[in-house]
């Protein structure tokens, strides 16, 4: 009887009670981290990876990526405060083959580890760490001597570097993309770290809540249609070597010839969604835009202007050759050394560096009279600035369907008839006929604003 | 002959007045507490310890025991458990004529299962299988150590797929009181 009488309060104490351990398992929170500039139905691969203009060295060559890799060391998650969740303490290796059936590039996206986060807490932005970024296709040529003048570019063949332990074709990318070029102008320059961790803003944050049953946070990094080839300079025992390596292309900011770095292109957005509240915003819901085949449709704050989904109108300081006071200006490069053993190439350098100290001079005034700092400062402060949309999608016979679009929600629905080319970015306009403005209740109605 | 049994009777009670296992106990124990089976997927191993008391029963075999430690897991990520067990047991001396006392035991109670970062808190039904082993250090002090398995019980509840499955392993202390 006592062991009866036992039995019964233990069981009591389990009454009414949730499964903590299958809460503890199992992830409400769903983290996708897709490789497209569009939230769902993304445009096809291109087949393009154009030349950047930092190429101007060497040979034309053919070699085109066929895959990127991706070592994710760790994802947090940043509050208002500054408070830091790591949610996501697991590494993870993932190699992507650049084709449309890719889930990294189809618009699915793929699941990465995570934890549930803190409710009650509004989280706005999150730090991925990125441990590598690998592009194949890369090459690496030098100049020999023996030839007048310029020498023949003869190809060293791939490259290879380390990923997930083992040797693999390609260049990783990230030592490049830790300081934009801006940075690499600071005194500072090696206290500036962008890619380890990547900064991503969350649309309209995370507001996580175990009542509901799944929570998607949807991370979005632009490479789909937007790599390009790079050149990279440098001199090993007297002689010209270059490496010619994919990376996300510079349309943000703008990468020139003999730029060592190529940071703060990787263009990256967050936003989060409660599965089952959710509505797809379709070209029924639109009515006053008329969308064509093989175009953008992008989604932006009610509030704010198609137009801030374009590339900012602030253009890269460059060198000044004319003028004053001084509009424009850069920090001149150096010419490379020459072919060992060569005079003509001798010569050919010391005249190029006549022409370096020349417009080191107008640099010099150029800093002098403050705008040096002026100018770049405007540039950076224009790229940082710069926010993807939070839903996008490509149609290719004009009929078009935003996914996954949460409730209680506004959205001014972005249209444009002119896409872009490999390597760019759609750009946008707020004319009459070009948006419309849509809101959607607590019940999924969507109502279209005058 | 009854001078005989009388004798035997009044050895037998200074034996068992000798015995440390024939006495009231009261200690505490500490060591490492493993997650095991599904719970090993959510948290990691750790260090966890207890306080215990042991009573005689009418039976000299027996004892019963009432046990409560503290036990919390991190994990690689933010997934945090802490649990409180708290149950009683039914302890049974392996009849071995050592100094050294091997005890199997079980039982049963409730746990405060608390786990992060859902800040989710209940009392959950939990069984305890194990066993102990301890010597004497003296008159008053036992040095042992110890085993079990635990169970926290979360089947019952409708939906649930997992319980939580502990093993706790650690140096025991025992302190034995009375005559």
């Amino acid at each position: 009887m006592r062991v009866v009488v036992l039995l019964m309060i233990v069981f009591a104490l389990g009454c009414g009670k949730k499964a903590l351990f299958d809460e503890l398992a199992e992830n409400r929170l769903k983290v996708v981290i897709k490789g497209t500039y569009e939230s769902n139905d993304p445009r096809s691969w291109l087949g393009a990876f154009p030349d950047d203009d930092s190429i101007d060295d060497g040979i034309a060559n053919t070699e085109l990526p066929t895959r990127l890799m991706l070592d994710i060391a760790e994802i947090q998650l940043l509050d208002k405060e500054g408070g830091v969740e790591p949610f996501s303490k697991y590494r993870e290796v993932y190699t992507l083959d650049l084709n449309d059936s890719e889930s990294f590039f189809s618009g699915m996206g793929i699941g990465h580890p995570n934890d549930d986060v803190e409710a009650g807490r509004l989280w706005t932005g999150m730090r991925l760490f990125l441990r590598k970024m690998v592009f194949d296709g890369a090459m690496q040529y030098h100049l020999i001597p023996g030839e007048p003048g310029i020498g023949t570019w003869t190809s060293d063949g791939k490259l290879y570097t380390i990923f997930d332990v083992d040797s693999v074709e390609g260049l990783d990318v990230n030592p490049l993309q830790v300081n934009t070029y801006y940075d690499s102008l600071k005194q500072n320059a090696k206290e500036i770290n962008r890619i380890f961790p990547l900064k991503i803003p969350i649309i309209g944050g995370l507001n996580f809540n175990y009542a509901n049953d799944e929570t998607v946070l949807e991370i979005r990094l632009v490479f789909k249609n937007f790599v390009k080839r790079y050149e990279y300079d440098f001199v090993r025992d007297g002689y010209h070597y270059i490496y010619r390596y994919f990376g996300p292309s510079d349309w943000l900011r703008d990468v020139v010839a003999d730029d060592a770095v190529i940071g703060g292109n990787i263009i990256a957005v967050a936003r989060s969604y409660v599965r089952g509240k959710t509505v797809d915003i379709t070209n029924a819901h639109t009515t006053g835009i008329t969308v064509v085949a093989n175009s953008y449709v992008a989604a932006v704050g009610p509030d704010s202007l198609c137009a801030s989904l374009n590339r900012p109108s602030v253009v890269r300081p460059t060198l000044r050759t004319s003028g004053t006071p001084p509009a424009q200006c850069d920090n001149p490069k150096g010419p490379h050394v020459p072919i060992p053993n060569d005079i003509e190439s001798y010569l050919d350098y010391y005249l190029k560096y006549e022409k370096y100290k020349e417009n080191y001079n107008l640099f010099a005034a150029c800093v002098s009279d403050g705008s040096f700092s002026t100018l770049w400062d405007e540039y950076n402060d224009s790229r940082n600035a710069y926010l993807l949309p939070a839903v996008a999608t490509w149609t290719s016979d004009g009929s078009f369907t935003l996914k996954n679009v949460p409730y209680n929600s506004s959205w001014k629905i972005c249209h444009r008839q002119t896409s872009p080319g490999a390597g760019d970015l759609p750009e946008f306009t707020d004319n009459a006929g070009d948006f419309v403005v849509v809101t959607i209740d607590g019940g999924g109605n969507v109502a279209i604003s005058p | 002959m009854c001078m005989v049994l009388v004798s035997l009777s009044a050895h037998a009670r200074q034996g068992r007045k000798k015995d440390p296992f024939t006495k009231f106990q009261a200690g505490f124990w500490f060591g490492p507490i493993t997650p095991v089976y599904t719970t090993a997927d959510d948290v990691n191993k750790s260090l966890g310890g207890g306080i215990f008391l042991r009573s005689l029963t009418f039976l000299d075999s027996f004892k019963l025991g009432i046990d409560a430690s503290y036990e919390k897991f991190e994990s690689r990520g933010v997934n945090k458990l802490i649990l409180w067990p708290v149950y009683g047991s039914l302890l049974w001396r392996i009849p071995l004529k050592t100094p050294l006392v091997i005890q199997l035991k079980a039982g049963g109670g409730g746990c405060y299962v608390t786990i992060y970062p859902d800040r989710a808190s209940q009392w959950d039904p939990m069984f305890m299988l194990g066993g102990e082993v301890s010597f004497p250090a003296g008159k008053w002090v036992n040095i042992g150590l110890r085993i079990e398995y635990l169970c926290i019980y979360e089947n019952h509840i409708p939906g649930s797929v997992r319980n939580g499955h502990i093993v706790n392993a650690g140096i025991s202390l025992y302190f034995n009181f009375g005559s």
